[in-house]
């Protein structure tokens, strides 16, 4: 009888501990019914991915006093982001800083290559974005008939990217 | 669009401070060094107030015991109008300089303000980029 020797897995890294606000993010994914478009980026390893997971892990979840007069993260906020990341940015586009909201929601910058871009998703379910470069600015709400213009550009931040690998606690 | 309210006895050249959450500032590639975010310019809402201090009648000791926030940074009175806000005291509600940012502080102004916007030596994020 021949047997095949299990592959070598790697050592297995320290435990991290996931917040149970970040467990939300991902039921409210699959609430949102998302996971078709957030799933095949998190396939390729997108190298945004990982540093806003990161970088989410480190919001206010269970602190109500982060800021005078703010209240904690919202999940349906937090998981609205990471389903409009996955559908407007490209697999090697560059990660945003993450910063939480005095509202409960969060707001994901870019700044790079002379471009800035926010997104913001609130715990009422809206969603802002201000967009700045040499030719063109937009501030106002993201809707079905400009998320074509959002996902162009986005793709701005693409040019000669070089992803910044924040390192924020 | 009508003017925000504005003290004109508080001169373009003066400095406010404002306390800034860890969790508010960011690293900035494209000008490679770590800033507060622009959210960190907003409290109560876009048309609310922002609280700040006037350096000429304060310190960043006195601010910075003044609250939670582990950052200070400054910006001129005078960017602040460039960018359509205005500056009002309001010592009543955070002792002597305090003062509140008027008027719509919309996601442009607030970045236009952030970038101009300079840490307090002493008070400023360690910046793990050099």
């Amino acid at each position: 009888m021949t047997t095949v020797e299990a592959p070598n897995r790697p050592a297995a890294s320290e435990p991290v501990a996931m917040p149970a606000g970040m467990v939300s993010v991902f039921k409210q994914i699959v609430f949102m019914n998302r996971l078709d478009s957030v799933l095949p980026e998190m396939r390729a390893e997108p190298q945004w991915f990982e540093p806003v997971i990161k970088a989410m892990a480190g919001l206010p979840w269970d602190d109500d006093n982060w800021k005078e007069g703010a209240v904690r993260t919202q999940p349906n906020a937090a998981a609205h982001l990471l389903a409009i990341l996955a559908e407007i940015l490209d697999g090697a586009s560059p990660a945003p800083a993450i910063v939480p909201t005095w509202q409960g929601g969060v707001q994901a910058e870019w700044h790079w290559n002379g471009v800035y871009l926010e997104i913001e998703t609130a715990p009422d379910a809206t969603v802002e974005y201000y967009f700045l470069s040499d030719t063109e600015e937009y501030e106002g709400p993201l809707t079905p008939d400009n998320l074509p213009v959002l996902i162009g550009q986005a793709r701005q931040l693409l040019d000669d990217a070089e992803t910044p690998v924040e390192s924020d606690d | 669009m009508t003017s925000p309210q504005d003290d004109p006895g508080i001169n373009d050249d003066e400095v406010v401070v404002r306390r800034v959450s860890r969790r508010e500032q960011i690293f900035d590639p494209d000008v490679g060094r770590r800033r507060p975010a622009s959210q960190a310019f907003l409290q109560n809402g876009r048309d609310g107030l922002t609280s700040v201090y006037l350096m000429s009648e304060t310190t960043p000791e006195e601010v910075a015991a003044d609250g939670d926030e582990e950052y200070l940074a400054a910006v001129r009175v005078g960017a602040l109008r460039e960018n359509g806000l205005g500056i009002i005291r309001t010592p009543e509600s955070g002792g002597p300089g305090h003062c509140d940012i008027t008027g719509r502080k919309t996601r442009g102004r607030l970045f236009q303000i952030v970038m101009r916007s300079q840490w307090i030596p002493g008070y400023a994020p360690p910046d793990d980029h050099d």
